[in-house]
């Protein structure tokens, strides 16, 4: 078990080092260096000392080296755990990392529990009810999850809450641990709208696995040894139809970041989906780098414990 | 005319057995009464090209032009009112219309091309260049969608075809995934073994005979995707890096919506979100009846 956790966690870095290799060049297409931003800020008008402010600048920000060195100089930085420096916050990238990822760690949690609250229950009932009432309702509510848009659910979310009840998100930030009842309510409808999307591919997910299961011979043998309904499903036929979910959930981290990065920007909750869209608009390079890093770093950890869960969910599965 | 039998019992007239063009019609018939879902879909989408094709005959103004006053009711003027700066909101979900489908579509055509031809040559040559593509491909896959279509078109600017750039390149990943291990089955094939030892070069073996049996994959990922494109132009433009200010998008309706909600009518709001919401329902109704008729193996994917 130990060797294949330092197996998967070695296999992790050549690809995270890929993955910032190709938005760090991506960066540098880019026209327009930061350097040249700043001097636009600054509004220098006389030519010469234009040219020795760039000159200056770009031995500041290590601009002047060619690019391999520069990258190689980001990645010691992101070592020493400084993520490079902000351009316009005049702080390491670390500071802001650490600011804003345990803000969209709380929306997270809370996605991941109302996605497992609504639909692991919808999927089983589905399957129980199979083709009758409740399913075709359940199966009507799941297409619409996944083609109702977060932008639209979102905005109508908004929308409606303020022209009707004359709601606007909270502007303080206080934390789920300080201020329950506070960060619920930024949080609540953020985790509503996503948690709609997620869940509507869990819910068909649960409900195709049971399906399966409840057809097998053990289930039958449980029912006839006398054991409730009930027992047999939570017990039996739940527990084996999970395993299949829980992959499922892995490929759902794509769905959940751009959720995030929309409901953030329309719920105004500062976390790294609303720094994402910032460091882009402002043009602040080694911001974007670096929540792109730990954005990779996050989704890579993910998966891993989504394949270590598997053998607590199911004990026949076993790492070499 | 002549008219009599074939082997099996089927018509024949003039010499020519109508059992194959018979066959065709019939099997459409028989795949719409099957899949009736798919057919409403398909409908859907059939409704919404209509909308896109007919923009400028259907619109009642210049999408662009400042045609009434500004956050106007709906009325017989306006049938859904006006935004922010007086534009006629129905007219813009016509041409918005154009934007997302044709984004929604060259997005996933460029990108699942560009994967089936990265995987067919890279599981056909196998050794250092498949390693390589490979981690490629996991490098892409570990980069959130969403956020390598902002980084891109921050990068390039907005516009049409720079969304359809950004939203592109996610769909080469998993395409490149999917048809390398068709392609790593059926080079085992002894087709495959026939055409080499008849001489055929390497390029020809690859693209006249292994490609033509990876196509319904092919043609089931790009039907799956295009709903999650629609969606990705939208939550681009939403954020202010789509098509751009000038071009009418269902996306950036909306996040005037957003931005301004107490004081926009309420169907800016509703009826750019319906737009999309029908778009990708069509799309993924009718990829789920083509999913089923053209690759069982992959459902529940």
């Amino acid at each position: 078990m130990r060797r294949y956790i330092i197996k998967r966690l070695l296999l992790m870095v050549p690809t995270a080092i890929l993955a910032t290799l190709i938005v760090f060049s991506l960066m540098k297409i880019a026209p327009g260096d930061p350097v040249t931003a700043i001097l636009a800020d600054l509004d220098v008008i006389d030519q010469q000392s234009q040219e020795l402010d760039e000159i200056a600048l770009r031995k500041l920000y290590g601009l002047d080296k060619p690019m391999p060195i520069q990258y190689f100089n980001w990645l010691t930085s992101v070592v020493r755990l400084e993520f490079g420096q902000s351009i316009w916050q005049y702080r390491p990238v670390r500071d802001i990392i650490l600011e804003r990822l345990p803000r969209t760690m709380e929306l997270g949690f809370l996605i991941v529990l109302f996605t497992v609250l609504w639909a692991i229950p919808a999927g089983v009932l589905s399957a129980v009810y199979h083709n009758k009432g409740p399913d075709q309702v359940l199966r009507v509510v799941s297409i619409s999850g996944l083609s109702i848009p977060n932008v639209w659910l979102g905005t109508m979310i908004i929308f409606g809450m303020s022209r009707y009840f004359g709601w606007i998100p909270p502007l303080r930030w206080d934390g789920l641990v300080q201020n329950p009842i506070g960060t619920l309510e930024h949080l609540i409808f953020p985790a509503l709208v996503i948690s709609s999307a997620t869940g509507a591919s869990i819910v068909r997910m649960v409900r195709s696995q049971m399906l399966e299961v409840l057809r097998e011979d053990y289930i039958r043998t449980a029912r006839a040894k006398g054991v409730g309904f009930k027992v047999v499903l939570i017990r039996h036929a739940l527990r084996n139809s999970l395993l299949p979910v829980l992959t499922q959930f892995g490929g759902l981290m794509s769905v959940m970041v751009s959720g995030v990065v929309v409901t953030e920007t329309i719920f105004g909750v500062p976390g790294m989906g609303r720094a994402m869209i910032e460091a882009i608009n402002s043009r602040d390079y080694p911001i974007i780098q670096g929540l792109i890093l730990v954005n990779i770093a996050v989704i890579l950890a993910i998966n891993l414990v989504v394949d270590l869960l598997y053998s607590v969910v199911d004990p026949r599965v076993r790492y070499e | 005319m002549t008219m009599e039998s074939d082997a099996t019992g089927g018509a024949v007239v003039n010499g020519v057995s109508l059992r194959k063009q018979l066959s065709t019609t019939r099997k459409l018939s028989n795949w719409a009464r099957k899949n009736k879902i798919g057919v409403i879909g398909l409908f859907m989408i059939l409704v919404l090209l209509v909308m896109a094709l007919f923009a400028g005959v259907l619109s009642t103004h210049d999408p662009n032009s400042l045609a009434g006053g500004i956050n106007e009711a709906p009325s017989s003027e306006h049938y859904l009112g006006t935004d922010l700066v007086g534009r006629d909101a129905f007219s813009r979900i016509l041409y918005g219309a154009r934007v997302s489908l044709s984004v929604g579509f060259w997005a996933v055509f460029m990108g699942v091309t560009a994967g089936l031809i990265l995987g067919l040559v890279s599981a056909y040559i196998g050794g250092a260049f498949d390693l390589f593509v490979q981690r490629l491909v996991d490098a892409n896959i570990a980069i959130p969608g969403i956020v390598l279509a902002l980084v891109i078109v921050a990068v390039l600017g907005p516009s049409v075809t720079n969304v359809i750039i950004a939203l592109a390149v996610n769909y080469i990943a998993t395409a490149t995934r999917v048809t390398r291990s068709v392609v790593l089955r059926e080079k085992q094939r002894v087709y495959v073994e026939a055409a080499r030892a008849l001489g055929s070069s390497s390029i020809r073996i690859m693209f006249v005979h292994i490609l033509p049996n990876s196509l319904s994959p092919y043609l089931v990922l790009v039907s799956v995707s295009i709903g999650s494109a629609i969606i990705g132009e939208a939550s681009l433009s939403f954020l202010g890096a789509g098509v751009g200010a000038n071009t009418p998008s269902w996306g950036s309706m909306l996040a005037i919506a957003a931005a301004r909600p107490t004081v926009v009518p309420w169907t800016l709001a509703l009826a750019p979100g319906l737009a999309i919401a029908t778009a990708v329902l069509g799309f993924n109704l009718f990829a789920d009846a083509l999913r089923d008729t053209l690759d069982p193996k992959l459902r529940n994917r």
